[in-house]
């Protein structure tokens, strides 16, 4: 670069490319040019173009490239149903050989194809999903990302990043959904910008924080998934955030403000699309009308669930159901029933074998004895709880807990508060493997 | 005689002229150069035909599109902007022998450019180029968050590019952006 003569346009767009002497000297030059100086902060936008960017003339060229690009991947996506049929029949380590390997389930549609068979599974099977996000992610960082375009290449990544967050949160691994959560994001900063996956990540990460018990972290999130979909004008997205914000708040202690959330979901939610949705916003509303002490609201509310519940046809949900059924028949002082309910709801999810939710509904047994100091049903059920999670090698600390409870339980000193703050910690600990167990003061 | 069904690129098309305006708009305010506002509405395009079925409105997906996509352009240029200057004058500043006479003029204008920059940015590009600290132990030693320091960091770096480049440019006011010194508390 002489000082006598100007640097090129094309130089200076690609300054980061130069080399270390070329750059060196063209911030000597730069000294000495003001036009080149100027050219410099205009291109890097350090400075205000005096002139306004032309307009793009040539849309027919764009078009006639998207168009191609599109039918290509029409192809790819008709080919994916059948290649995703063959891949799946192998069993899971196969599966992933196959796609490590073998060149021909190396598309875009297969990857397409295998989230949305991840997003599908995830409530019914969640490590399956795992599995099939995994399965996604190994093709599309094997894609050559010059064929769509490299933003596009991105942005399946994150995807593939997103589904395996969703279903590694699923299956209660925070730890490994968090990481994912990052990758996505890193993903997609080099990605087209699509707005819908920025909300996704937010809307997922409101759920993970909210595992973790980190709350308004939760509800930061959850606002900026719910902003960005009020701003795409997706009404029932957006009443999706406004449930998982209701519930993190719920959690929070706050059943009343969740109350006011699921109402507003409610009328936003589209059943016809997802009606999985439309019965959370009423679950969740039965839920908290029932933690508020609002019986008479939620006992209305309580024959809508029934019957989205019986359409459903979940075992685990007619359970969460009937656990609720016996919260308020405990409010309504019908100890009886309560009882009845609770100890189905207990011995059903002995048998299906979820140890938080059967150990929360032991308690909440307990918490029924307690109040007709039936201390010997106390006792008999502080054993069971100690046997079944020992027998299962459950987090030490959790032992530790339920231990406090039988000893408790056998001096006959097992008070409501005792219960309470242990069911608090059992809540926390699920999802929270490294929590450590306090006795209460 | 039956119609003929709508062309996608006729539909694709349609869908331009409709949001052209506030396209056109957008690319403006962002300042994108033409064949990279081409390629940027071609990705968008793309994007949109891959998950079209998951889009409400349309109009408001392309545009929020296209608003993130400007965004993220600006900022994964700055940032290759930013590593390239800090990596010539850490070089730079380490060369301390065998240079011809322009090479110690740009070390002379980089120590002067340093100085001319608010206190908190000197004190960063000091403990940086002076004396070879990384993010953790400038953050450490100022009192700033470690997650801040690469932002913070960027920031001087950019007051310093403006410095080094505007001062044959004269005194005219260069703009800020994410690159104002003054953000530096």
């Amino acid at each position: 670069m002489r000082q006598n003569q100007h640097i090129s346009a094309s130089a200076i767009s690609s300054f980061p490319s130069l080399s270390h002497q070329e750059r060196v000297s063209f911030f000597a030059h730069a000294e000495e040019c003001p036009a080149c100086a100027a050219t410099f902060l205009e291109t890097w936008q350090l400075r205000k173009s005096p002139a306004p960017t032309p307009r793009i003339s040539n849309f027919s060229a764009v078009l006639d490239r998207v168009v191609r690009n599109e039918a290509a991947l029409l192809r790819e996506r008709e080919q994916a149903v059948e290649l995703q049929r063959e891949l799946l029949q192998h069993p899971n380590a196969r599966q992933q050989t196959l796609v490590m390997n073998s060149r021909r389930f190396w598309t875009r549609g297969l990857c397409e194809a295998l989230l949305d068979t991840s997003k599908n599974a995830v409530y019914e099977n969640p490590n399956t999903a795992v599995h099939l996000a995994e399965l996604s992610q190994e093709i599309a960082t094997r894609l050559d990302p010059e064929s769509y375009g490299a933003t596009l290449h991105h942005d399946l990544i994150a995807r593939t990043w997103l589904a395996l967050a969703e279903a590694l949160w699923a299956s209660s691994d925070l730890r490994r959904a968090d990481e994912a959560l990052s990758e996505a994001e890193r993903e997609l900063e080099c990605g087209t910008g699509d707005p819908l996956e920025m909300a996704k990540l937010a809307y997922l990460r409101g759920g993970l924080r909210s595992s973790q018990r980190r709350f308004a972290e939760s509800i930061t999130n959850y606002d900026k998934a719910i902003a960005i979909y009020r701003r795409m004008e997706d009404r029932h997205l957006q009443a999706k955030g406004l449930i998982s914000k209701g519930i993190a708040l719920s959690k929070a202690g706050d059943p009343e403000a969740s109350i006011r959330l699921q109402r507003q979901a409610l009328e936003m939610v589209d059943g016809q699309r997802e009606p999985r949705s439309l019965l959370a916003a009423h679950h969740n509303l039965l839920v908290d009308l029932t933690a508020a002490g609002r019986v008479t609201e939620a006992l209305e509310q309580l024959g809508r669930v029934r019957a989205l519940h019986s359409k459903n046809g979940e075992a685990v949900n007619q359970l969460r159901l009937l656990w609720i059924e016996g919260q308020l028949l405990r409010q309504q002082g019908d100890r009886e029933a309560a009882e009845h309910a609770l100890l189905q709801v207990k011995d059903a999810f002995s048998k299906l074998e979820v140890p938080y939710d059967w150990a929360l509904a032991s308690l909440e047994l307990a918490t029924l004895y307690a109040e007709q100091g039936r201390t010997a049903e106390i006792k008999q059920l502080a054993v069971e709880m100690i046997q079944i999670f020992q027998a299962l090698e459950i987090q030490r600390e959790t032992i530790a807990a339920l231990m406090l409870f039988r000893q408790a339980a056998e001096a006959e000193t097992a008070t409501l508060a005792l219960i309470q703050h242990i069911a608090g910690f059992l809540k926390r600990a699920e999802h929270d493997p490294a929590l450590r167990f306090s006795a209460p003061e | 005689m039956l119609a003929q069904p709508e062309s996608r690129s006729e539909a694709l098309r349609r869908v331009l002229e409709s949001i052209e305006t506030q396209t056109a708009r957008i690319f403006l305010r962002f300042r994108i150069p033409v064949q990279d506002a081409e390629d940027i509405l071609q990705d968008s395009l793309l994007a949109y035909l891959t998950c079209r079925t998951e889009i409400a409105n349309l109009e408001a997906w392309m545009l929020g599109t296209l608003r993130n996509r400007c965004y993220l352009y600006w900022r994964a240029r700055r940032r290759q902007l930013w590593e390239a200057v800090d990596a010539t004058v850490l070089t730079e500043l380490a060369a301390e022998s065998t240079d011809d006479g322009q090479n110690s003029t740009v070390r002379h204008d980089l120590t002067n450019a340093i100085g001319r920059l608010p206190k908190r940015c000197r004190s960063i590009l000091q403990l940086r180029y002076g004396l070879d600290c990384d993010g953790a132990e400038i953050a450490e030693r100022l009192g700033y968050r470690p997650s801040s320091m690469r932002q913070i960091t960027n920031r001087c770096i950019a007051a310093l590019t403006i410095q080094l480049v505007s001062r044959g440019y004269g005194s005219e006011r260069v703009i800020a952006d994410e690159t104002e010194p003054a953000h530096i508390r």
